[in-house]
This record gives structure tokens, sequence and C-alpha cells, in this order.
């Protein structure tokens, strides 16, 4: 019976043993598990926790086997021991070997080296923005930025810069400049938005009277302002109508165009504008350009458009009163006094200085004034206003 | 239209890790069998019950290998214990293994205490070895048998559901991906289990013919039959689960049917449908019948269970191919498949392969070598087994 | 000079070499020193005045906009040098044809120009650039099972190739196939939104390099940012949203067809 009692204090302690290994089994796993070790010691807990629990309930059994009489067969674990002991040894072998291996700044920030971001920031940017090249290339770059390539980073069609920049002599940049190089924007595709220029070059070539298959688009178009045609026909900024040849062109093409030279320059305003160009020439703003009002504007991403909703202000820039103005300069008013005194009183802020003078000063507006007259000079070119347009008489006329 | 995501091309996985969690099951399906006879006393069992033990440690012992030969920096996997991020399925892996292999370890010292003590009193290398193994304590009395074999069962018992855990585990680390349809179930975990008993107990009784024949011993008739037996029982729950599985993805018909069907009809067909549920589990299924439920001569019995744990190793690595490949040849842009199949030589190809699988039966031979695995009782039969072969 | 300097910086080592071992003695010996080793105090700011607690960095792609140009992703090669056959980012072309049928493509050869498609049957089609989502509860670090995956504060999803393994589970863990293992380093690899620039004050390469500006970075903790600005003017899907990622790529324009 005795010996039945200290198995019971054994197993008592075994127990024991065991909730507590538990809990530090629980208590190690809830810590900072990020910093330390204290997951190498929960696992060497937790394979303490089921010894213990093992040996107590071993215990428990043989001391009620015991009191019930029976004969158990006594168990000599002597030789366990060494294994045991190699066992736990190796967990903690283990344990301190994990310390070691977690890396210096793990945890620091979540569970992660937290150097890591900052190594992530350390390599030198090789895109370098536009404004790199300004230094040296300030002519072509403002050029680039009045045009339609204008949000086209110069990096876009020549790599990134950054070697460039660094030894500008040894490292060059490439020039793309072949058919297939500009393509890879502007080659038709069902995929692109409808509004974004795009050509299958064989059409446009046949458009454009070009026989010779390697002429590049760069003999025609400079790449940094697209909107001109490079060469002598550059009179004037193409305007949105360039995406309706067909406004002029109706029928075939004249066969007579072979080379884009022979092509009337494109387009100076009063080709089609030809009445309000001539009304224009009789009232007092004759000397001025029509591209000094109707700027070639980027509107959205893409649609340019001339500018008509005149804004007061840019009236003002020449007609606004100020010290400095000559006397023989152009007439000048106060604004908005000027308006309040010309206007009942009732007035709003929206009026416009071309609400009142836009007829007898500057040149006639509305749908048939604006519509383009006429055609390209000399015959050359055919072309009619779309006839539906009633209003469009003069358009119909085919000019020789 | 056929359109994978540009990154999906190459398939990341490759067939280590259809490896991987095929040795695995074997290792959990081989313990399993041991248990039955440590913890749950099948009787019959015990001709293999040694030989199940080591096989699961010798495969516990590869299967980490192809893990590493996959990974991109074997060197750094000491940091799958060191830094464990425990939201991820797989960083268990390094715990859950080593404790498993610790107590394969264990198991197979008290089991075999007795015969690495013969061991060391003969001398030589061998001797050397297995007094190391036993920390040079020799001593040998009925009471330190009778510790040793209540630590063995209460081992074997814990052991039980570390392989599950070590096994489910592995299901679960493709189960819980939820970005795969393919891998993303809840029964995946289950799957996985039964079909690493079914590959263990296959591979068990593949093995012991196999044995058996080189040496010409007779194998053990009841045991062969209780194997077989519990082989057509866990193999019905397993490949059960399987067909449940993809049938009620298939019966919900689903947003993923869509492309899983396809997956299943135009890429899978012939490893899932036609092999994996088709040959070698319905032919299996009809011969484990045959020889559980009609009475056979031994000859045919055996030959009939020997034939069906051959073809379910096959339908096991073909499952655990369907899904570790299958899953990656889906895109995630749920729109067409890739491609793959291993290259013969190539670092992750078809001859590594063979080598990680071989190498634990070499092993396994060394560890006979050291200690024998099969009761000597098996060795007399070898006359009357040749003789009985000749008169058949 | 230099010997000096050697010294140094071997002593330098042995004594880190010490502290690790102390370290490690220390956790060998008992919990309470365990728990008594403190993470240093988290802190935002970086030497050169960078401050990642005042920034959250999102991404938005107008789908609208983009004309399948590639710029991008040139960009992006040149700027972190992406071996051949994987991707940080790029663009999915689709094609509805007039049937219902749906072609999906990417230019993933030959300099990343797309092909031209016959388009007599297109119904509808357009371009779907593609890009990390630097999810807020991002899978693949969730997966990651070294920590080697992370989210940094200013909410960039990146991967420590120190730590890194390259088991490829974050690569499978991915739904949108951002990740990939580096087939020159074996590590896992993935769009860093250009960590190294945006935390400089630039824009990420791809988008600096897009013409069309359909790639809109900002910083979402600005309410004046370009980003913050559309977020609040447009409406935008995400991608898979019903995974429970939070992705924080917002997609305006986005087609159903687009997963």
């Amino acid at each position: 019976m005795k010996q039945a009692r200290n198995r019971r204090i054994r197993t008592l302690l075994a127990y024991l043993g065991g909730i507590v290994s538990a809990l530090g089994f629980g208590w190690t796993v809830s810590i900072g598990r990020e910093q330390n070790a204290a997951l190498g010691v929960a696992v060497g807990l937790a394979v303490l926790t089921v010894l213990l629990v093992a040996i107590g309930t071993n215990l428990l059994l043989t001391a009620r086997r015991l009191e019930a009489g029976e004969d158990v067969p006594a168990s000599d674990y002597r030789h366990t021991i060494p294994v045991f002991a190699v066992l736990v040894g190796v967990v903690l072998v283990g344990v301190g070997l994990r310390g070691l291996a977690v890396p210096e700044t793990f945890g620091q920030f979540g569970h992660f080296r937290g150097a890591a971001a900052t190594e992530a920031r350390v390599k030198t940017p090789r895109h370098l923005g536009k404004d790199a090249c300004k230094k040296c290339h300030e002519k072509e770059l403002t050029l680039h930025d009045k045009d339609m390539h204008a949000a086209v980073q110069c990096e876009t069609c020549h790599g990134a810069g950054s070697a460039h920049v660094a030894d500008p002599k040894k490292v060059h940049l490439v020039k793309p400049n072949t058919k297939q190089d500009c393509l890879v924007c502007h080659q038709a595709m069902a995929a692109r938005p409808g509004r974004f220029p795009q050509i299958q070059w064989r059409d446009h070539f046949k458009f454009a009277g070009v026989d010779d298959e390697k002429i590049e688009c760069v003999k025609c178009h400079s790449p940094h302002e697209p909107l001109f045609l490079d060469r002598d026909v550059r009179k004037a900024r193409l305007h949105p109508m360039i995406n309706r040849c067909r406004d002029c062109h109706v029928g075939r093409t004249d066969a007579t165009l072979k080379q884009p030279d022979d092509h009337p320059p494109l387009f100076q305003c009063n080709y089609c504008h030809k009445e309000i160009a001539a009304k224009f020439a009789q009232l007092p703003h004759a000397k001025i350009d029509c591209t000094t009002c109707h700027i070639f504007q980027q509107v959205s991403d893409t649609a340019g458009r001339i500018v008509r909703d005149a804004d007061p202000r840019f009236c003002l820039l020449c007609h606004g009163a100020a010290d400095f103005r000559s006397k023989n300069g152009p007439p000048t008013i106060e604004w908005p006094a000027h308006r309040d005194e010309m206007g009942s009183g009732e007035e709003d802020a929206t009026k416009r200085c071309v609400d009142c003078h836009q007829e007898n000063y500057i040149h006639p507006v509305g749908h048939a004034a604006l519509l383009p007259a006429a055609v390209a000079p000399a015959g050359e070119v055919t072309a009619t206003a779309p006839a539906a347009d009633p209003t469009a008489t003069a358009g119909q006329e085919e000019t020789k | 239209m056929n359109f994978v995501f540009p990154n999906e091309v190459n398939v990341t996985w490759s067939v280590m890790i259809v490896l991987y969690p095929y040795i695995t099951g074997l290792v959990a399906g081989a313990f399993i069998v041991s248990s039955l006879y440590h913890v749950f006393g099948r009787g019959e069992l015990k001709p293999v019950a040694r030989f199940s033990l080591a096989s699961a440690f010798v495969f516990l012992l590869f299967a980490p290998l192809p893990l590493l030969v996959h990974l991109g920096h074997p060197e750094s996997s000491y940091r799958m214990l060191a830094t464990p991020n425990f939201s991820s399925a797989m960083a268990g892996f390094g715990y859950i293994y080593s404790t498993y292999l610790i107590l394969v370890i264990l198991e197979i010292w008290f089991v075999m205490r007795g015969d690495f003590i013969l061991r060391a009193k003969g001398g030589g290398f061998a001797g050397m070895l297995s007094k190391l193994i036993l920390l040079g304590n020799l001593n040998e009395t009925e009471a330190t048998r009778h510790a040793d074999h209540k630590i063995a069962t209460f081992l074997a018992g814990l052991g039980i559901p570390l392989a599950c855990l070590l096994h489910g585990y592995v299901g679960f680390l493709f189960g819980s991906l939820k970005a795969n349809p393919w891998w993303s179930t809840a029964l995946m975990f289950v799957i996985f289990i039964f079909s690493a008993i079914v590959s263990g107990i296959s591979v068990l009784i593949f093995h012991y013919f196999v044995v058996a024949r080189i040496n010409g011993w007779k194998v053990d008739g009841m045991c062969v039959r209780s194997m077989g037996k519990y082989l057509w029982g866990f193999m019905i729950i397993a490949v059960g689960l399987e067909l449940l599985e993809v049938m009620s993805i298939a019966y919900k018909q689903t947003e993923e049917w869509e492309i899983l069907g396809r997956l299943i009809s135009e890429k899978l067909f012939f490893s899932y449908v036609v092999m994996q549920f088709g040959v070698l589990s319905l032919v299996p299924f009809l011969f484990l019948s045959i020889a559980a439920l009609f009475r056979l001569s031994e000859r045919v019995a055996h030959t009939l269970i020997w034939l069906s744990a051959t073809m379910l190793l096959g339908q096991v690595l073909l499952m655990r191919w369907n899904v570790v490949v299958g899953g990656q040849l889906l895109s995630k842009s749920m729109r067409g498949f890739t491609d793959y199949f291993p290259g013969i030589w190539e670092k992750e190809g078809i001859i590594t392969a063979l080598v990680i699988f071989t190498a634990p039966f070499l092993i396994l031979y060394l560890f006979h070598r050291l200690v024998p695995l099969f009761p000597p009782a098996a060795k007399p039969a070898a006359l009357s087994a040749n003789t009985e072969h000749q008169s058949t | 000079m230099t010997d000096r300097k050697k010294n140094e910086s071997a002593a330098d080592r042995s004594a880190i070499t010490r502290r690790k071992v102390l370290k490690a003695m220390g956790i060998t010996s008992g919990l309470l020193l365990v728990r008594c080793t403190p993470a240093a105090p988290p802190t935002g700011q970086a030497s050169d005045g960078y401050d990642w607690s005042k920034h959250y960095w999102g991404y938005a792609i107008d789908t609208e906009k983009c004309i399948g140009c590639n710029a991008c992703m040139r960009a992006c090669r040149a700027e972190n040098d992406v071996p051949e056959g994987v991707f940080r980012t790029w663009v999915e072309r689709y094609e509805i044809t007039k049937s219902g049928e749906v072609r999906v493509d990417a230019a993933t050869h030959d300099n990343f120009v797309f092909a031209e498609t016959k388009g007599d049957d297109v119904a509808q089609a357009f371009f779907v650039p593609k890009i990390c989502n630097h999810c807020e509860k991002s899978v693949c670090n969730q997966v990651c099972p070294v920590g080697a995956a992370y989210r940094t504060v200013d909410g960039v999803v990146l991967v420590d190739p120190e730590q890194c393994v390259g088991c490829g589970y974050c690569v499978q863990a991915c739904p949108y196939g951002s990740r990939f293992i580096n087939p020159k380093t074996h590590t896992a690899d993935k769009c860093t939104l250009c960590y190294h620039r945006i935390t400089k004050g630039l824009l990420p390469a791809c988008v600096q390099a897009c013409p069309r500006e359909a790639r809109i970075f900002g910083d979402m903790k600005d309410p004046k940012s370009k980003l913050s600005m559309l977020l609040r003017q447009k409406r935008f899907r995400l991608l898979k949203p019903e995974l429970g990622t939070h992705p924080k790529c917002y997609y305006l324009g986005l087609d159903r067809e687009v997963v």
C-alpha cells in the first residue's frame, strides 16, 4: 500500500508538471513570437508536457492496479533516461540555434525583417523624367511640350536615361525612328480607343501618295511635334479636321499627288474658312494671326481643338486699361466697369466681350460662317462640304 | 480561347511537389499500419509491424528532400524553423515534421531495442553503430522490456494523430488556397489523409511481396489478407471522397465549374478520369472486393491483392499529380490552361524524382541489414514456399 | 588605413556575434529573459526624411485610356531588371466578337508589341493593364512561411529577397498571377510599386512611361492627390473582390469580362 501511495504522489507531481508545462506553452506562444525563440521553447515545453502527462497517467494506472491487488510487472525506466536527456538536449540546442538564426531586425515592424523595407529603397532610379533632359535638350523639349506628344515622357521613346545623364558622351540613348517604333502606339487596333490616332500604314501611305514603302513616318512627322508636318509643307498646325480628311477628299485622291510635297500646304485657315477670312481682313483685327486667338490647345488627353470660347481675360491682355500702355495702342477699357456701364444693370458676370463685339470687330460667327466654305486652292483637290447640311450652300460649289 | 496570365505559363510547383505529398502519404499510411499492431493489437499484422515502422521512418527521412530540391534557396530552409509565419499553412511543416521524426525515431528505438542489443553484442561496425544508437546502455531485463513496450505503445498512439496532422496538413496546404478553385475545398484535408493511408498500406503490401519473392520467403497469408481488407476499406473511403468532391462541384454548376469542367475534360481527362478514377480505382476495387468477399485459393487472392496494391500506388500518385499539377495548369484568369510535363534530366525532373523515390528503399535495405525487419519465423518457410510455387 | 578599417569591421562583426550568442544564451536559459528583450520601438522616419506612416500608396488604372503600347512593360523591365519570361506588369487585350466569344491575349514577346488581329468580327475591344494589387489583406503575405513577404506601413506589398527561400507558395496563393519566382535570384518577385522611386517622390516607372495617363498613382492619405480626387469623382471596380483580399488597384471603366 505504501508503494501505491508513493506512486500517487509521483503521479500528482507528474500531472502538476504537465499542467505547468502546458501553461508555459500557451504563454510562450502568445508572446512576441517574432523576436525571440519563444517558439523553440514552446515546442520543448510541448514535448515535456506530453511526457509528464504520459508518466502521470502511467503511474496512476499502475497505482490503481496495485490497489486492486493485481500483479503488476515491474518496469525499469532507467535506460530511457539518456534517450530523453538527448531529446531535451536536442530541443535546447535547437532553441539556441534558432535564437542565432533570427535576423537582426526581424519583427521590428511586423513579421518580417525590418531592414528589408529600407533596403528596398536603396536602388537608384533609372528613369529620371523629362526635367532631367531639359538641361541639355531644352529646344526639343520646348517643342515637345507644346504638342500632342506632351504627355509622352522622353524616356518612353528614348529609354531609361540615368546612364546617359551620368555620362552623356559614352552612353547614348536610342532614337527610335522606324515605322515599327511609331506603330507601337499608332497601329490601328480594334482594342485601341476610337479617338486615339491610329493607322494602317499602307492605307495611310496610299492616302498620302507615298509609293516607297521604305519611307519612314519621321519623313513627314516630327516625333517631338507630331501635329506639324515636318518639311516645307508645315505651314500651320493641323487642327482636328485632319482626322476627317474626307471632308475634302470625298472621292478618290487626286492621282497627281505622289509625294507629300505635292500636297497643297496643310492647312491655312482661309483655305476652308474663306468667307470668314475675307470678312476678317476688313475688320480692325486684320493684322492679327488667326492662331493668336485660336490657340491649338489640349483640352483632354487626346482631343485638341481650336479655342472659341473667348474668355474676357484673353481680350483684356490687349484691351485692359493699364498705365503702361501706349495711347497709340489698341483701345482700352476698364473691366468689369465697361460691362456694367453698357449693360441694363442686370447683366450677369458671364457676359463676354465677344457677345457684343463679335460681328463688327472680330469676324462673323454662326454655323454657316464656320463651316469650311470651300476647298483648297488651285484646283488640285476636289472637296465638298457635307451635302446634307442645308446651311452649307457655299460648300456645294466646286471650285476649280 | 486560351489565355493564361503571363506568369503562369511555366508552372511553379514541379513534379517534386507531387512527390512530396506522395512520400509523406506513404509515411502516414505505413505508420498507421504499424500502430494497428502496436496500439490496436491487430496481432495478424505482426509480420509487417516492424517492417511498416521502418518503412515509415525511411520515407519520413526522404519526405523533405523533394521540397529541398524544389526550393529556390534550400540553404535557407532553416528559416522555416527560425522565423515561421504561423498564418501560413506551410510554416508548420518544420515543426510538425521534426516532432514526427523524433517520435518515429523514439518509437523505433523502443520497439527494436532488443535487436539493437543483440547487434551491439555482435561487435564489428554494426555493433559499434548499434551501441551508439543505444547510447551505451546494453542492459536488458524483463523490467526494461516492459518499460520499452509501454513507451512504444504510448508513442504509437500519439503517432496516429500526428500522422494525420502531418498529412492532413499537406492537404490543408492546398485546400486553403482560395485563389485556386481546383484546390480550394475543405475536403482536401480529409482526402489527403485517406489517400495517404491507402498509399501506405499499398506500398507495404507491394514491397512485402517483392521482398518475399526476392528472398524466397513465404508471405504470411493472414497478414496479407488482413492488409488487403484494410486497403479495401480505406480505398473505398478515399475514392468515395474524391468522387464526392468533384461531383459536388460539378452538380452545383457554379461559375468555377465552367473552367473546372474544361480542366477535367480537356487537360486531365486521361490522368484523372480514365486513370485515377477509371482503371486505377475501379479495377483495384473489384479485385479487393473479390479477395475480401470470396473464398479464393491463396495464390489467386495474393495475386489480386498485390495487383491492387500496385495499382493503388499508381492511383494515389496520379491523384497527387492531378491535384498539384492540375491546379497549376488552370489559369487564375479562368480562361485557359498551361502545359507541364517534367523533363527527364532537369533539376526537378523525372530522374531526380526516381532517385528520391528509390533512395528510401535502399536505406530500408541497409536498415534491414542492421536490424532484421521480418520476424525470423518467416525464413524457414522459404523452402516450402518454393516447393509450393513449383507444385502449382 | 585599410587595415584599421578591416580591424574595426572585424571587431564590429565579432561584437554582433557575441551579442547574438549572449542573446541566444539568455533565451535558452529562461523564459523571463525572452520576455525581457523588447523589439526596437517602430519608427517611421528614415534618415532621408521619408516618413512611411504619412503615406498610403494606391494605384488606379483607367482602362478606357490604355492604347496597349506596353511602354509600361518596357519601362518596368528597364527600371527593375525583370528577367525574360516573367512579368511585374502586363497588358491584356480583350476582344469580344459579335457572337459573344471573348478573346484575350497579352504581348509577352517581341518587344511586347501586340500583334494585329483581323478585327472584322470584333464587337467590342479594349486593353486592361495588370499590376500587383498591393492588397490590404494580401494572401501572399498570409501564406509566406518565413516572413519574407510583407506589407510596408505605406501600403506596399514587398518581398525580402534575403529572407525568401523560394518555395513558391505565394505564387500559388496570389489570385492575380502577380507573383513569380525570379529565374535569376530564385526568390519570389513581384511589382514593388517602384518602392525605390515612390519613396523619393518619383512616380513608378510604368506610371511615368504611360503616354496616355492610363495609370494613375498617388497617396490615398492625401485628399488632394490625383488618385484621391479620381476615386472620389469616378466609379471603379476591383479585381476578384469576392476573395476578400481588398485589392488597392482601382479600375475605372472595367468590363465585366475582366478577372
